[in-house]
Formats: C-alpha cells, structure tokens, sequence
C-alpha cells in the first residue's frame, strides 16, 4: 500500500473524482445547510442524510501549520521540509494538506489560500493542496 | 453520580523505562503477571482479593479480541468487573475512575489496572516489512475506510508531533509565545529527574540553551520538547475504602474524576487552543468539591511541552493565555512553589507508551504516602492528575487526596 495515494470509499469517491476534473465537490447538507468534510454518511451539524455534492471555489485562509524537518513518512523523505498545513475554507470547514510553492518562513496564519491540484501519479491520483494567493 | 470517595488506590508497580535496544522482550501477559504480583506486594493483598480487572484494549500483543477474559484466565483471576479501555495517554486515569466507580456499584471490591509496555518477542512467522510498515505509521490507522487514512496519510500528516507542533502554531498566533519558558517546563521536569533514580535521564540534567539549540522536529517543538518512547509498564490497584484501610500503605482517595473526547485529529476541533482538560478538570474539581489552589501538586500528563501548557490554563491552574507567564513566575520543581510532574514528568521520565500515563498517577501516589525520597514534598495531601490521548483527542483528570 503507498499511503499517499488516497483508497477512496463508495461515499468518499466524489471528491477525489472531482479533483481529478479540478473541480472541489464538498458535502453540503439540504436539511440544514451545514459543510461537512470530510465527507461521511452524514450530516454532523444536524445528523440529516441528505448531503448534496457541492462545488467550491476552493478559497481558503491558513488556519495553521508546521514545518516538519522529519520525515513524517518515508514517502516524503526527499521532499523536507514538508510545510503541513490545516486550512479554514471559505465556508468554514477545515482540511488537513500541504502548502507547495510557499517558503517556510512565509507561512502566516490567516494569509489567503488559493487551491494547487497536484496530479500524483500517471493514473491520474489528485491531492488538493494550496499555494499562496 | 458522584464519586464519594470510596475507593482508593493501594497499590502499584512500574517497570523501570529502558531504551527498546536494550529492554527485555515479554509477552503483554507475562509483563502483567509481573506487575500485578509486584502491585499486590505493594499493596500487601492477595491474588484472591482481586475481583476487577481493567487492561489495555488496543495494541494488546497476544489477544485482538477477548482480552479481559484471555488475561483473567492467565492470571487465575475470577472477576466480577471486566473493562478494557482504548484511550491511550489517558488510559491510567481512565481505568482509576472506571475501577473507582464499578466499587462504589458494588460490582467488586479491588481492581487490577495494568498496561504493559515492553515489546513482545517477535512473531517469528510475522512478515518483518508489513511490521515495520505498521509501525511507521503509530497511532494513525492505515485501514481501507478509515478517514485519517484516507485524508491525512497523502499529504503527511501522521503521528503526533506534527499535531500537536500545529497547536502550539496556533496558539503562539492566539496568544504569543516564548519559546524559552516552554523549554523551561523540560528544564524543570529533567531538574526532578534529578531528584529520581528510576528516571531514564537521571544523572543528565539540561538548560533552556540546551533545549533550544536541539533540534527542530516540527516548529516550534525541538526534540527536547518532545518526549522519547521507551520500553516499561505499570500497574495499579484500586480498592474499597474497608479493604484499603488494611492495606500497607496510606490510601489514596479518588475524590473526583472528568474525561472528555473531542476529536481524532484537532484540524477538527472548535478552537484546538481550547483542549478536552477543561471540561474534564471542571468535573473533576466539582466533584471533589476543590479547586486548583487546592492542589499540593500537579502532575500532568507532557507528551510534548505544549501539553503542559494548554493543560495548566485549560485545568484552570492560570487564565487562558497567561500560560508562558505563569511557567515564567513558577518553580515548576519539587523544591518550588509549583510542584509539577516530580518524577521527571514522561519527557525525563521516559514514555512506556500508553503505561506513561500511568506514571504521573503512580508518582501522585508515591507523594501522598510520603515515600518519594529526595524529591518528597512537604505538603502531599492532594494531587490534580490528568491523562491525553492522541493529538489532545481525549483527557481524563483526577483528584486524588491520602486518607
């Protein structure tokens, strides 16, 4: 198993298509019209399941971050230091990612974040991750 | 439900922590065979006045499933109170309230508590890549299904130091942050190391400088900051308060008890700056009918030293954000005015994996009965002690007094 490339789940796979197409697809629920990532079964503002795939721009502030000067996997070895990063999106969920094309010493919290689709292999695996902007 | 204090703790025992290299390898049920025979010396009870047993759920080396019943049955043990509990740096303040309250039902009347924490011998048909694969990955799980498999292992988020580097990011944004008084709390924790012949630093002492000039693991955490796993183990009995009263030692009383689950990772959380500790020390407090000031000593569970941070504000040692300045205006020492993990704390001490936690209750005990020797303190009537497990997932307090 390479651990970096993510096993999508009959309720996950959306979103990883979507990436894919360079589109982010988050669950939205019609009950009560809360965001939930990641997406699940579902809703955990309102317990609803009846979540609708819904397309963001995918504009984000940095909620914050470290610079890991470890390899946190082998599979990262290489590419130190690895600018880990949990981003707020603009409808207010958070994700765990990466900052790419950033300086370590340029990280700030709450700096504006724009969306990198990076393609990881030739089959077409996409990860989201965010870049400055 | 209240605890009314009818429990105690009476006895305990702790493999000394050893580096992995060097550490003798024990099946999980030897190592309890061990430390129960080793607790109940202490406690000056028989294996027949056992009737409760509460181990570890996860990771437990020769069962997946059945643990209890495989561990009794290995012990000679008949118990009226069967618990396994999966809350890793927690577990010990976990078991000590859940054995407290099945005491207080009448379930039993003194509980086994144990966690092994030596490596098994390997399994000599075990495929030694898919081993250390696993390893690689610690206390986040790689299962096809399994969210943090899915959405954190891509883009490197795994193990803790990167999660709890990525709360103190935030809190230093929040609040502010002095990087020379969190490398004061491994300072003062290595000083009472000292002071602790059983610790794995005794004998080498550190500076802030030292701390600070360590290596950077995950920013703002140096190495120092952060606490090394060994290999180790403890136990603890919990008894009734007739059956603790012709034990050897002076009881130790559970008086109050909180716990509180947040998350998995605290990407997740509300405000990660806002840690489980504060409900669960609330409710500990206001059972026990104390407060902070209250307490003779503190010993809090340190993973990292951010964890002692969040946990005195959050615990309501200090204000929300006076952390720094209260590490700052404290002797965080046995010898000082604020007596913090006097053992060593985990970060000096060792981390015998989820057995750590249990050393900060072991060293409260050892303090109430008045036998920790050099580094005892003068006033020892009542300890605040907390667990953490995870990346600040969950956390248990509790309040312990000596009859």
């Amino acid at each position: 198993m390479n651990a970096l490339i993510p096993r999508p789940t009959d309720i996950t796979r959306p979103f990883w298509e979507g990436l894919r197409e360079r589109r982010i697809l988050i669950p939205r629920c019609r009950a009560c019209g809360g965001w939930v990532f990641y997406p699940r079964r579902h809703c955990t503002h309102c317990a609803a399941q009846d979540l609708a795939w819904t397309e963001v721009s995918g504009r984000a502030t940095l909620c914050t971050f470290t610079i890991a000067r470890v390899p946190t996997l082998p599979g990262f070895a290489g590419a130190e230091p690895q600018n880990l990063a949990v981003v707020t999106f603009g409808e207010g969920f958070n994700m765990n990612t990466a900052l790419t094309g950033v300086a370590p010493d340029a990280m700030r919290i709450g700096m504006p974040l724009r969306p990198v689709f990076d393609v990881l292999d030739p089959a077409g695996h996409t990860r989201l991750l965010f870049s400055a902007g | 439900m209240s605890l009314t204090g009818k429990a105690a703790i009476v006895g305990c025992a702790q493999y000394r922590p050893e580096k992995y290299a060097t550490a003798p390898q024990m099946f999980h049920l030897e190592q309890i065979a061990d430390l129960a025979r080793l607790a109940l010396i202490d406690a000056g009870l028989t294996l027949r006045d056992i009737d409760g047993l509460a181990v570890n759920g996860a990771h437990f080396n020769e069962a997946t499933a059945f643990v209890p019943a495989v561990v009794a049955e290995y012990l000679g043990l008949q118990v009226g109170f069967a618990e396994t509990v999966d809350l890793g740096g927690t577990s010990a303040v976990a078991m000590a309230w859940r054995a407290a309250a099945a005491i207080q039902l009448g379930l039993c009347r003194a509980v086994l508590c144990v966690l092994p924490g030596r490596l098994a011998p390997p399994d000599p048909d075990a495929d030694p890549a898919a081993v250390a694969a696993a390893m690689q990955l610690g206390a986040h799980s790689g299962c096809f299904g399994a969210p943090e498999a899915e959405f954190d292992l891509p883009y490197g988020h795994v193990g803790q130091n990167t999660g709890y580097a990525m709360i103190a990011q935030q809190y230093a944004h929040r609040y502010g942050y002095d990087a020379a008084a969190m490398a004061g709390i491994a300072v003062a924790q290595r000083s009472n190391a000292q002071a602790n012949p059983e610790a794995l630093f005794y004998g080498q002492p550190i500076s802030v400088e030292d701390v600070l000039n360590s290596k950077m693991v995950a920013d703002p955490l140096h190495i120092l900051e952060i606490v090394m796993p060994v290999a180790g183990g403890a136990a603890f009995i919990v008894a009734a308060d007739d059956l603790a009263r012709e034990c050897r030692h002076r009881p130790v009383l559970i008086r109050g008890c909180g716990e509180q689950l947040d998350f998995k990772s605290p990407s997740y959380a509300r405000d990660m700056t806002v840690t489980p500790i504060a409900r669960a020390a609330q409710r500990a407090f206001l059972m026990a009918g104390m407060k902070p000031a209250d307490m003779d000593m503190a010993q809090i569970y340190d993973c990292y030293t951010i964890t002692v941070l969040l946990s005195l504000e959050d615990a309501g040692f200090c204000a929300k954000g006076e952390g720094m300045a209260f590490v700052r205006d404290h002797d965080l020492t046995w010898r000082g005015d604020f007596p913090l993990n006097t053992h060593g704390g985990q970060l000096s001490f060792g981390q015998a994996g989820t057995a750590g936690g249990m050393s900060q209750l072991i060293e409260a005990v050892t303090q109430i009965r008045g036998s920790a020797g050099e580094r005892q303190l003068h006033r020892h009537d009542t300890a605040f002690v907390s667990g953490t497990g995870g990346v600040m997932s969950e956390q248990g307090a509790l309040i312990l007094t000596g009859a």
